[in-house]
């Protein structure tokens, strides 16, 4: 009897022992190999990481940036008659119902196998945004084939003919023949097309009119002012500037903003948690790291493929070793949405009160996807955050590079944004374009202006008021 | 003495600067400026233009400090009245950029306006333009534009 209860004692004790090794290994790091996560693995698994995320309770609030959303257009534009014209930006209900009908019209043209279309000249593409009409301005150069990848459709023919573009205008057909016309052009070749569809006319006419809003010229294109350049000589003894075709004006002062106040979420004592789960965010394990702070204050993580610098302005910079150690991202969709997702994660991390909401604003469509730059910008209220660049050197909150279909580089400027109660005016457009001139190139298009928030990297906490930019060789010039 | 002599010196160079200054009410048939160079007008591009709306978008590029004011021309005064919007007269002041623009609401049929551009030193341009604003239902049909009053510029 004695001896079948020792062998039952010894029993438990081995069983007891093996279980409690057994969580050790489960989830004590430290027992991990380099680099190996049983769990991370498992959850990458298609079904198993769908049911851990139902379930989750580190979700981003509700109102953060999806993957789709942060390659949504920039704008939406509606047009009609008498030159009236409404702006609608991504915040608004008014953007997502005018969106949803887009993406309905254009769903339709991709799912064409043979789509109907001209070539059109310039002068036919800027007119159509002269009557009734819906321009969805993206504000950077798409590439179509990874927008139907992330939108979860089909190639279309139509990415034969349209590799980049950054605009897409959609009209009711008023000939005999009906339908909508889609007017899209390709950056590349600089060809502009426009394609016919069996679409209700009236469906799109219906938004323009419920949208248009109030029925006054509020906005002015710069061809409809004619200040783009021209054959026309002037006789005015200036260096002149002169703008993209599709630079929208406002005739009037733009409605009043919010200023926001941008903190550094690192300006407070930081749980050295959060160091780790900016690490890991990067695929790596901090305790397999090796860890250091320098006399400014970055804590530096080193492996052998990669560290990660956080700095105490803020800023999480991550770097491979070389170009065979970063992450691997094959596609361009699988490099976008890698950004995309150590982007979010690191917010969700760093500043967890608070939804990432940021688009994309880099060219997607180069040839060579193998060694592709990424940036992305905040967004409150549908207008973008930009980096002064006199602060940081670049004028994006967030840069990736790939080289080699691997993530060598990736920065993000980190910062808490809160609305204040109070509103400010931007300035009258055309006094900000007499700020910039001065600094500005003469004798050199003006590509894009936008109003926009600045947050300065070398500040830790600061209020920001709407401003105007200008954008003018891929440089960013703020109005100040 | 000599102070009520300073005292009308200086009351009449204040009234004197004040009209110097102001754009004049009204601007005559035959009156085409006295210099050139102070302003183009980019639109309408030609002098003279047709719309099938009421609001017209004029712009242009000038000089960093010009003074540009707009008037129409009235038949029952015969000469080009200064243009008010909401009480204020439509005048405007040409910043670094060089740009400036306004929307301007027309009458049916012709309107020809004046955009008259003034230096501080008190040289000034005439710059004449036609618009005619015709019903949308003239769409493709072919307007010929009636002559101007006057015809120095033209």
């Amino acid at each position: 009897m004695k001896k079948e209860q020792l062998k039952s004692f010894i029993l438990t004790v081995l069983i007891l022992i093996a279980v409690f090794l057994t969580t050790q290994i489960w989830f004590d790091k430290k027992l991990w190999p380099n680099g190996y996560n049983f769990f991370n693995s498992i959850e990458k698994m298609p079904v198993v990481g769908q049911i851990i995320d139902k379930f989750s309770t580190n979700k981003a609030l509700n109102t953060a940036s999806s993957f789709e959303d942060i390659m949504l257009p920039y704008r939406m534009i509606v047009s009609g008659a008498n030159n009236a014209r409404s702006v609608y930006l991504q915040d608004s209900s008014e953007y997502t119902v005018i969106k949803e009908k887009a993406f309905d019209v254009l769903d339709h043209l991709y799912a064409t196998d043979i789509p109907k279309y001209t070539v059109i000249s310039g002068g036919e593409w800027f007119q159509s945004l002269k009557g009734n009409s819906i321009l969805m301005d993206y504000g950077t150069t798409m590439n179509l084939k990874l927008m139907l990848q992330i939108r979860k459709k089909p190639d279309s023919a139509i990415s034969t003919l349209i590799e980049g573009f950054s605009e897409i205008i959609i009209t009711p057909n008023d000939t005999e023949s009906g339908g909508v016309y889609v007017y899209m052009r390709d950056n590349k070749s600089e060809s502009y097309y426009r394609f016919s569809i069996a679409y209700d006319k009236q469906e799109v006419r219906n938004i323009i009119e419920t949208y248009i809003g109030q029925k006054q010229q509020k906005y002015a294109f710069a061809f409809e002012l004619n200040l783009q350049k021209t054959d026309k000589s002037i006789d005015v003894p200036v260096d002149r500037m002169y703008l993209d075709p599709l630079v929208l004006l406002p005739l009037d002062r733009v409605e009043k903003k919010p200023v926001l106040h941008m903190g550094n979420p690192f300006l407070k004592d930081v749980n050295t948690t959060v160091y780790e789960q900016v690490v890991q965010a990067f695929d790596l394990q901090p305790n397999n790291l090796r860890r250091s702070v320098n006399s400014n204050g970055t804590v530096s993580y080193i492996e052998n493929k990669a560290t990660v610098d956080i700095s105490p302005n803020g800023r999480i910079d991550y770097k491979a070793v070389d170009e065979n150690s970063g992450m691997l991202a094959e596609t361009l969709y699988d490099k976008v949405n890698l950004v995309w997702e150590i982007a979010s994660k690191q917010y969700n991390i760093t500043v967890p009160n608070q939804p990432f909401v940021a688009r994309i604003n880099s060219d997607l469509s180069a040839t060579n996807q193998e060694n592709v730059s990424i940036t992305m910008n905040y967004l409150y209220g549908g207008i973008p955050i930009i980096v002064d660049p006199a602060s940081a050197g670049n004028d994006s909150c967030i840069t990736a590079e790939f080289s080699e279909n691997r993530l060598i580089k990736f920065s993000m400027l980190v910062r808490s944004i809160q609305k204040l109660e109070e509103n400010s005016d931007a300035p009258f457009v055309l006094e900000a374009l007499d700020k910039i001139y001065p600094i500005a190139h003469k004798n050199e298009q003006i590509d894009k202006v936008f109003t926009c928030y600045v947050v300065n990297e070398q500040e830790q906490t600061h209020n920001s008021s709407i401003t105007w930019s200008v954008m003018q060789s891929n440089n960013i010039i703020i109005a100040k | 003495m000599v102070k009520k002599i300073l005292l009308s010196l200086t009351l009449v160079c204040l009234i004197f600067s004040t009209v110097v200054l102001a754009a004049p009410g009204y601007v005559y048939l035959g009156d085409s400026g006295n210099t050139s160079g102070l302003i183009t007008i980019t639109r309408p591009d030609k002098d003279k233009d047709f719309s099938y709306d009421q609001g017209y978008y004029f712009s242009g590029i000038g000089k960093n400090g010009i003074s540009v004011t707009l008037y129409r021309y009235d038949p029952n005064i015969g000469a080009y009245a200064k243009l008010y919007s909401n009480g204020a007269e439509q005048t405007f002041w040409v910043g670094a950029s060089g740009f400036f623009w306004a929307t301007l609401y027309l009458n049916y049929g012709d309107n020809y306006f004046i955009a008259r551009a003034e230096d501080y030193n008190g040289t000034y341009q005439i710059c004449p333009f036609l618009l005619t604003y015709q019903s949308s239902s003239m769409r493709g049909i072919t307007v010929n534009f009636s002559d101007l009053p006057f015809v120095s510029s033209w």
